[in-house]
């Protein structure tokens, strides 16, 4: 696109757009019933477009500049122009359904995977405006949502406004009536949980992590399903993600329901073993941090004849083994702590340490298997192993 | 799967009957329940030996309900079992029975996770041709109908998949059934879904009766490709390819042209794009008639399209496009209506555009011929060749053997030895790498002469090249200069200059002669490597650096079958010997490999021939010379990881120890080389294989 053309008319339009602007800002009456087709008219031929391809052909937002719209001063007055629409007075929803339908919330959707982040700020206060004045389009926009959610997490991996439908998701969420619809429990634990998965969750990972906690203080029941979500997700080689998991996961014990807890305490501490003894000192650190949190530590302090047993001896390991001294320092702590909290199950569970054991005989396990498969293998009945 | 109880089989239930071999294989049963997923994950891969084990009844009435109920699981869990499950029709029982295995496969068909869904299917697939005409109507029809009709959309978009292979069997009552189906699911709310009816949609055309086709997957096609979402239209545009092959020119014209003239045109840019990367078969698919009155003026349209990335993409088309003209009057068609469109392209605004471009057009040479050739085309690659940005000129240096065919690489050769110089300079090793892979294939079309006179300079030059990746393609690159030229040129003009490196001050130099010597002793014969080569590299046996003190061991090795049983004896024996003696711990390792490596084939030529003075049949003994590996005992020694940072470069000069620090903790078995210049082949050779250990370590 040539920029440099025209330039008279673009300047034009700019100083036209502008007048809109203010036009609509101060006079009172202006919005006739008339004018509303002209308006989402006029909104609809500016902003509603094909994305360009981006720029650099493997585009990661972590690291590359993002290409800013062309046209943006043009465009920018038209969002500002849409905003003091939706946002006047005497706007009223009523009249406006008819041109702000299921279509023109689609359009708008799909311009939220636009790289230029000012054009997505904008598209975050005018979805927000329509979700909020218009009733009967909140369920398509969730579902619509959902389905760039899905199609992000299962097929492209790619998608730029993440972040920005997160927030506004966030705060639909808290809006929530309780008890929570059906369609809202699947939307948590089929997408929100997901969306984990992705690689690049450290773009929108604080956004997540609040709708999760939404969700959870406003039905604690789920605590189950999303912490089971997050076990089964847990990013297996990308330290980075472990961190942020860790992150959220204590955000999500800070207002956890200890008779929640229960439940799922021992397959949350087996994942805080293994994080605990991670060789990354970062992951390391941050499960370690746990033990600082008031809160936690009450809840371990309750159930430590269960979460004991589990995280001993992976700390008392890493206590030997860990090469950063700052964790082996933090695993002492966290030693003496449970040892003050539950000394008698401490002794025991110290005296009869004991690691190899258990690898040896599967190793043996397996031999004999190996021995068995070329055993049958060559058995006359003719059938083969496949 | 981690803690659920399993119905009837565990330790006891398999083992039961007193058969002792069948232990292990209750205890992996009961692996299948293990917290680990690594330990979960090698039952699973072993789920056949189980399943052989129990016999096809107990399979069908235990193992496979017991499956089937403790799906949730990791995906790679699950992905490992629906491929599994694929192969399962034998273990089951036969076709009489391969329907049992539909209801784990079934509930997998559902799962979120892409991978494991889309095995399922490619499984279910794979059963259903199994199945019986009766099993098919009686279990697979059900499944494929029920998972069509699923809640979420996961079910609905495995369903698509399963449509073609169960309705060239069914009954015809079943058939118009199957057909309501997938109309309904290419009419699915759920976007994804229709992405998925409408990727199948030309693979279910293909198996439906002529007349369907006209009246049910056309208007589907139809609506496919005018959905209001592009990721959807541009599926359809695939499907299109199918569709054409199946109807006549009038149908073709009346049904589907107005929806290709619409995509080729769509709004969105994505869809244009999927115009062009699919016009071959596009092309092929509606025949010449409709290729020259719609496609080619669609053509030029995308190949002046406003987004880069859909010219790119038809410009890749170009040479396929035209070859796939009808003979008659193509020249005229080519002349006139692409060649101008692509001298514009020549000069586009974007690189990817013109080196697509450039990776076509000398193809053209060859349909246009001699005269076209020089008058038309020659200036585009001479402008080509001159581009800025040197992806294009590599595209068309590589591609130079087409137009040598059509009128000789001599016509170019003046513009190309300025191009090729550049490229052999160029500032990113990737070029200059990739310039080196094309110099035998340039050296045997200008031939020696000019070889000499232009290249050869160029050839030494990458051998002290501060990036290994060069240095080492530069060595293998003479090696195949010598296959070509022989070993007479090879004498006279690479050899000194090899040879001479030995005495250079920059260690990585004097390797580089050694490595030479490795790639250059079999194509140059015994007398030279005797008489030229061996005394060099036996003098570096007294080198200070350790480095290259192992390398002569390995390159004796490697050159000791070219040898006669003298030289070996008397020259290379002691000094091998005394390396086996040396205060490094790597050159007595490479010493002793190489003492050994000739002692074995010593021995190997002494059996069958004693007392005979025959020489080895050369590439006979190949085997027993390959690279040694690292040593089995773990010496737990530190080497420092060094990027290919000209910077650490720069300090190549110092010996080895000085450099050496424990800090980046990868551990290398300590035979591996160290490649201290070559971060990237020392992850490649050896760290990879540590890893691999590592992860492994867990299982067996």
């Amino acid at each position: 696109m040539d920029t440099l053309s025209d330039l008279k008319m673009k300047e034009y339009k700019r100083s036209t757009l502008n007048e809109l602007v203010d036009y609509i800002t101060i006079s009172r009456g202006c919005l006739t019933e008339q004018t509303y087709p002209e308006v989402v008219r006029m909104v609809s031929c500016n902003i509603f477009r094909t994305l360009p391809p981006s720029d650099s052909n493997e585009f990661d937002p972590e690291e590359d500049e993002p290409t800013l719209e062309a046209s943006w001063p043009h465009l920018q007055l038209v969002y500002e122009f849409f905003i003091r629409f939706l946002e006047s007075q005497e706007f009223q929803p009523s009249i406006a359904k008819k041109y702000i339908d299921q279509k023109f919330v689609l359009q708008l959707l799909e311009l939220f995977d636009s790289e230029d982040p000012r054009e997505r700020d904008y598209l975050k206060t005018v979805l927000h405006r329509i979700y909020g004045k218009f009733l009967g389009l909140r369920a398509f926009i969730r579902k619509q949502i959902n389905n760039i959610f899905l199609r992000f997490v299962y097929e492209t991996e790619h998608f730029n406004g993440v972040a920005e439908l997160l927030e506004i998701l966030g705060s639909i969420i808290n809006g929530f009536a309780l008890p929570l619809k059906a369609e809202h429990k699947q939307f948590l634990v089929k997408v929100l949980i997901p969306l984990h998965t992705v690689r690049s969750l450290s773009l929108f990972h604080a956004q997540l992590a609040y709708c999760i906690v939404q969700f959870l203080e406003k039905d604690p029941s789920l605590t189950e399903p999303v912490i089971r979500g997050l076990m089964k997700f847990w990013p297996k080689t990308c330290s980075q993600k472990e961190v942020m998991f860790l992150g959220e996961l204590e955000e999500i014990l800070d207002v956890i329901e200890p008779s929640q807890f229960i439940k799922i305490q021992e397959p949350l501490f087996k994942q805080i073993a293994k994080c605990v003894s991670s060789p990354h000192f970062q992951v390391a650190e941050r499960a370690l941090y746990y033990w600082n949190n008031e809160y936690i530590m009450s809840l371990i302090e309750e159930n430590s004849n269960v979460i004991l047993p589990i995280m001993f001896s992976s700390l008392y390991r890493i206590s030997k083994e860990h090469w950063n001294p700052a964790i082996v320092a933090l695993v002492y702590n966290v030693l003496k702590a449970f040892m003050e909290m539950n000394s008698a199950m401490f002794d025991e569970l110290t005296a009869t340490y004991n690691e190899k054991k258990k690898e040896k005989e599967r190793e043996e396990l397996w031999k004999k298997l190996e021995d068995l498969e070329l055993k049958r293998g060559l058995r006359p009945d003719g059938i083969i192993p496949t | 799967m981690a803690g659920a109880a399993g119905p009837g089989i565990g330790p006891g239930a398999a083992g039961g009957d007193g058969d002792d071999s069948l232990y292990p294989i209750a205890v992996l049963i009961d692996e299948l329940r293990n917290e680990d997923v690594q330990l979960r994950l090698n039952s699973i891969k072993k789920l056949s030996t189980i399943a052989l084990a129990l016999g096809v009844e107990r399979t069908r009435t235990e193992l496979l309900p017991f499956l089937t109920d403790t799906i949730y699981d990791e995906d790679e869990v699950l992905l490992a079992l629906a491929e599994q499950l694929g192969n399962f029709t034998g273990l089951v029982g036969g076709p009489d029975f391969a329907h049992c295995l539909l209801p784990p496969l079934e509930s997998l068909a559902t799962v979120e996770e892409t991978v494991v869904r889309d095995k399922a299917v490619e499984s279910l697939r794979q059963i259903s041709q199994e199945h019986t005409p009766v099993a098919l109507e009686a279990h697979f029809v059900p499944l494929v109908k029920r998972l069509a009709s699923g809640d979420w959309f996961t079910s609905r978009t495995s369903a698509c998949g399963l449509f073609s292979v169960c309705y060239p069997r069914a009954s015809n009552a079943l058939k118009a059934e199957i057909r309501q189906c997938f109309r309904s699911l290419c009419t699915d709310d759920t976007p994804m879904v229709r992405r998925a009816a409408a990727s199948k949609l030309g693979e279910f055309a293909k198996v439906l009766e002529l007349d369907s086709v006209k009246s049910e997957i056309v208007p589907l096609f139809t609506n496919l490709a005018s959905d209001e979402q592009d990721s959807v239209r541009l599926l359809a545009v695939e499907a299109c390819v199918s569709i054409a092959q199946l109807l006549s020119q009038d149908d073709l014209e009346a049904l589907v042209m107005p929806t290709l003239r619409q995509a080729a045109e769509d709004k969105s840019w994505r869809v244009r794009y999927m115009v062009a990367d699919k016009f071959s078969e596009l092309q092929k698919a509606v025949g010449p008639k409709i290729t020259l009155s719609d496609l080619i003026p669609a053509f030029q349209n995308l190949l002046k399209d406003c987004e880069a990335e859909v010219r790119a993409a038809a410009a890749h088309k170009v040479k396929e496009l035209c070859e796939n003209l009808p003979i008659e009057g193509r020249e005229t068609i080519i002349m006139n209506q692409i060649l101008p469109y692509i001298k514009e392209l020549v000069s586009d605004t974007n690189q990817h555009v013109k080196s697509a471009l450039a990776s076509v057009i000398m193809g053209l040479s060859t349909i246009l011929g001699k005269e076209n050739t020089i008058e038309h085309l020659l200036p585009l690659f001479l402008a080509q060749l001159k581009d800025e940005c040197p992806e294009v000129r590599l595209n068309i240096i590589s591609n130079l053997d087409c137009v040598n065919e059509v009128i000789g690489i001599r016509q170019l050769s003046q513009s190309l030895l300025p191009a090729i110089v550049e490229l052999a300079e160029d500032a990113k090793w990737r070029v200059r790498l990739a310039i080196i892979e094309y110099m035998p294939l340039l050296a045997g079309q200008l031939g020696v002469e000019f070889f000499d006179e232009k290249l050869n300079s160029l050839c030494m030059a990458w051998l002290v090249d501060h990036v290994y990746a060069i240095r080492e393609a530069a060595t293998s690159n003479l090696m195949k200069l010598v296959q070509k030229f022989g070993t007479e040129w090879a004498q006279n003009t690479i050899v000194p200059k090899v040879l001479v490196m030995a005495n250079d001050p920059n260690y990585l130099h004097r390797m580089t002669t050694l490595f030479c010597i490795n790639a250059l002793s079999e194509a140059c014969g015994q007398e030279i490597t005797t008489k030229q080569m061996l005394p060099i590299v036996l003098k570096m046996a007294g080198d200070q650096v350790a480095n290259v003190r192992f390398n002569v061991a390995k390159s004796l090795q490697k050159i000791g079958p070219i040898l006669d049983t003298e030289a070996l004896q008397e020259e290379v024996k002691p000094v091998l010997q005394k390396l086996g003696q040396d205060e490094d711990m790597d050159v007595k390792y490479f010493a002793q490999e190489a003492i050994s490596g000739i002692a074995a084939r010593a021995r190997k030529l002494d059996f069958p021939v004693k007392d005979s003075d025959e020489p080895s049949v050369p590439g006979a003994d190949k085997n027993h010379f390959w690279r040694p590996r690292g040593p089995r005992e773990d010496t737990g020694k530190f080497l420092p990881l060094m990027s290919r940072h000209k910077g650490t470069e720069r300090l190549g000069w110092l010996p080895r120890r000085q450099e050496r620090q424990p800090s980046v903790g990868c551990r290398c078995s300590p035979g591996q080389p160290q490649h201290w210049d070559s971060a990237a082949a020392h992850w490649g050779q050896c760290c990879q294989v540590t890893l691999c250990t590592v992860s492994r370590g867990g299982g067996m």
